[in-house]
């Protein structure tokens, strides 16, 4: 799937981390974090936090990113729905067999 | 003896809900066959709809703007052969052309479904779905 330039770099930063071993925070933290987030214990700004630092975003890549993904979200909705009305469009066709 | 009461109804319908089902699980050859056949036996519109439907599901889009062209030369209002255009359209990177269709079919007094189908695909458009297709 296509994704702009920014999520590309920001993407291949996040790989480029990954390859090289790197958590940014530490695993005692992270493993915190992640109970919490289980819990559902974590606002948002926690969330963001977390985020930039341990991916080693910045604010703006973070927000690019997060752009980017409800452009996303919302493009799957409407492939949702265009799937679902395409199959009653369908449905509809066949009805009308004589 | 008339070809078109050699098959039931209810038989038509079935062989049609069965080349949909080799649509969905993209035997394509056995889709169009079973069309093509439903098409010589008795020409409805539904067995067209299904032919062009397997030849967009296998991404040959120039046949199936074809057999919309084709539906449209014979039926110029038909709403379901715009719809079908305009997805092969998007698909095929022509979104102008596309928006004129699914305009013309907002338009007009197509059934919900149609109506619903053309609004997401409109906004489809707008996200830039086309960016993705292909």
């Amino acid at each position: 799937m296509k994704v702009s330039m920014d999520s590309q770099n920001i993407l291949a930063s996040i790989q480029q981390m990954q390859a090289s071993g790197s958590k940014g925070a530490d695993s005692g933290k992270f493993d915190s974090i992640m109970e919490e987030i289980q819990k559902g214990d974590l606002d948002e700004g926690k969330i963001r936090d977390f985020t930039t630092n341990s991916s080693g975003l910045s604010n703006e890549q973070y927000l690019i990113m997060q752009r980017e993904m409800q452009k996303q979200n919302e493009l799957f909705s409407t492939l949702s729905n265009i799937m679902k009305n395409r199959h009653q469009t369908i449905q509809n066709t066949i009805q009308n067999i004589k | 003896m008339d070809m078109k009461k050699k098959l039931s109804k209810e038989s038509k319908k079935v062989l049609c809900e069965l080349g949909y089902y080799y649509i969905n699980s993209r035997e394509y050859e056995k889709a169009v066959a079973i069309f093509n056949s439903l098409i010589i036996i008795d020409d409805q519109l539904p067995f067209r709809y299904g032919l062009a439907n397997v030849f967009f599901s296998k991404s040959d889009y120039d046949k199936a703007l074809e057999i919309c062209r084709d539906i449209l030369d014979d039926y110029p209002g038909d709403t379901t052969a715009k719809l079908m255009m305009a997805e092969n359209l998007i698909f095929k990177k022509r979104d102008s052309e596309a928006a004129v269709l699914l305009d013309q079919v907002l338009g007009s007094d197509a059934d919900e479904a149609s109506m619903k189908l053309a609004r997401d695909l409109k906004q489809g458009i707008s996200q830039g779905i086309s960016s993705y297709a292909g």
